[in-house]
Order: structure tokens, then sequence, then C-alpha cells
């Protein structure tokens, strides 16, 4: 799936994936890849980017950790990007609802 | 399970990631230290990918390549990141102005500010006549830093060629601000009108002069970044 067409929910998936605890930038990538079961295999420079634009608006919060010689950043959720995926979700699951209403192949009549 | 040990790999993997991150670093453009974070942490990214693909049994050289194939055009990966870059120097910018105009306008006030001292906001307004723009530089300052970060959360956000825009304006006002009361200072010298002490003088003048240079060198970074945005973020890049 191209990069464009998540551009509206790019910023509740990162949330989400930092979810189960604080992730590096590849292991995000990864984890959105592998947990869509390959649909969103998005390119790295969608994710990094939208990484650092979360972190600036509070919601992620980066810090730089050695590993095995190497710099590494790993991003973990605030408290404020805590609250900010619980409204995500609660958009999502009203406007999905209200999508497979319609999309779903059941018949509906507008008001005449 | 143990994870392969780029280290130990061919050398040829190495050298092709830092190859892939010097074609980037010479395409990214702006602060120093965004930039370095950006590449540690591509370099990180590329390294992983390489791992994980060697892990799956690949050589290390064949692993590289794929990891830098996923990443895409060294060019595309550095576009990517232009926004963000963009917004990091308009922000580091009127950081920069806000937080030293104090600095420079303390000597200016007790310069020209009227003696005796009392409160009144139209003698003030005639012996200060940079007070307004001081009052829109500032304004335009907070508003590029609250509108790029954390108060995006309640407020909205703006791209990085406003931000860059924004920014290079602060600089124009604060180079204009700067012109005039240097201009104020040397017609009181050349009439004899100073009244002030020289040391006090000069510290203001000098003080205004390092900041008009450093307002020029700020609005010149800031309107080439704008110029070499292509897009306002810079988030999305084709694969």
């Amino acid at each position: 799936m191209r990069a464009e067409t998540l551009k509206g929910h790019l910023d509740a998936l990162l949330l989400a994936s930092l979810e189960g605890g604080p992730l590096h930038g590849y292991a995000i990538i990864d984890g959105l890849r592998q947990g869509s079961g390959g649909t969103f295999d998005l390119p790295t420079g969608t994710v990094y980017p939208a990484l650092h634009r979360l972190e600036r608006g509070g919601l992620i919060a980066g810090t730089w950790d050695v590993s095995g010689g190497r710099r590494r950043r790993t991003y973990q959720l605030t408290r404020a990007g805590r609250d900010a995926l619980g409204a995500e979700r609660a958009t999502w699951t009203e406007f999905s609802t209200a999508v497979t209403g319609l999309l779903g192949g059941g018949t509906w009549h507008a008001a005449t | 399970m143990a994870r392969s040990d780029l280290a130990t790999g061919d050398q040829t993997a190495q050298a092709a990631i830092d190859g892939y991150i010097g074609d980037v670093e010479e395409e990214l453009r702006g602060p120093r230290r965004a930039r370095s974070r950006v590449l540690s942490e591509i370099r990180d990214g590329l390294e992983e990918a390489t791992r994980t693909r060697m892990d799956a049994g690949l050589p290390a050289a064949d692993a590289s390549a794929a990891a830098i194939e996923e990443f895409g055009a060294p060019a595309l990966t550095a576009h990517a990141f232009a926004g963000e870059l963009g917004t990091a120097r308009a922000r580091r910018i009127v950081f920069a102005l806000l937080l030293t105009g104090p600095c420079v306008g303390i000597w200016w006030l007790i310069l020209l500010v009227p003696q005796p001292w009392r409160f009144d906001p139209q003698s003030l307004w005639r012996t200060i006549p940079v007070l307004p723009l001081v009052v829109v530089g500032v304004g335009a300052g907070i508003a590029v830093v609250a509108m790029t970060g954390r108060f995006t959360r309640w407020i909205p956000r703006v791209g990085a060629a406003a931000a860059l825009s924004t920014a290079a304006a602060v600089t124009i006002l604060c180079a204009l601000g700067d012109t005039i009361v240097l201009s104020i200072l040397g017609a009181a010298i050349a009439a004899g009108h100073l009244t002030a002490p020289v040391a006090l003088a000069s510290i203001a003048g000098a003080a205004s002069v390092t900041r008009l240079v450093l307002a020029r060198i700020s609005c010149h970074r800031c309107l080439r970044t704008r110029l070499q945005l292509r897009h306002d973020d810079g988030e999305v890049s084709p694969r």
C-alpha cells in the first residue's frame, strides 16, 4: 500500500506500534509490516520524519542509547501520546463502523 | 537467537552502507545536529535491516544491497527529511532570536528610555520607535515555536515552508529594528546630543551590529532552505 493512502492514519499507526513498549525506528517499520501481514510496507522516508514530527509534538519521546557499540534512538509513548492514541482509536472506530455500514454490501436507502 | 554481526561480515557490506550514508549526507540541508541525528538513525536502520537479512541466511553483501534498496535512493531519503530539517532550522533561528533579544534590547532600553523614568506609553513609543517591530517580531517568533511544537495538539500546525518564511521575516524585522536604533545613536553622536555614557552606547551598538550580521546569515539560511523545499512537509516519498 502506498504511503499516500495512509497519510491520514500514519500517526495513529505509529503511536499504536509503540503501545507495547519502546522501539527503535527500524523495529517500528518492521512491526507495521509484520502486524499488517505485509500490507503496510512503509518506506523509511515516510516513517522516520513522521517519528520526528510526533516527537516534536510531544506525543512520543526519543532517547539515544548505545547497543553493541552503536548509537540507537529508541522511541516511547508519552502520556500525551497515549491520550492521542485513545482519541484516534475512538475516531477510527466511529469512522470504520459508518463506512462498513455503507460499503458492507447491505442495502440502504436515502430519504426521499 | 544470536544476531548476525555486521562487523565480522563482508567488508563490502559496511562499505556499501558507508557509501549510502555519505550520499544521503551530501543531499541533507539543515542544522548540523539535526542532520547528524538523521544520519545516525538511517545508519542504525540500515544496519538493522542488513542484520535481519543476514539472520535469514543472505550473505552480508547481498543483505546490505537489499537493505539499501529497501531504504530507496539517497536523494529521495534526504528529500523525505527536508520538511523536518527545515522546521528544525526555523525553530532554532527563532529560538535564538527570542532568547538573545532581551540581551540586546536591555541596553537600548537603558540608553533610549526617557529620564527620569515614568510610565508613559506615548513618550516611550516616541523615543523607542522600534517597539512596534519588537511586538510584531516577538509575536511572529512565538507563533512559529507554538505552531511547530507541542502546542500543535491544540492549535493548527504549520509546515516547514511557512515556518521558514516566518522565521526569515523575523530576522528581517530584527535587522530593521537594529538598523533604526543604530541610526538614532549615529544621529545623536553626529549632532553631539549623546548624553548617555559612551560605554553604554558602545555596548548597545556592538550588540546590535553583532545581531545584524547574525540576522543576515540566518535570513539567508532560512530562504535558501525554503527554496530547497519541494513540498511543505516532505513526509511522503515515492518508493
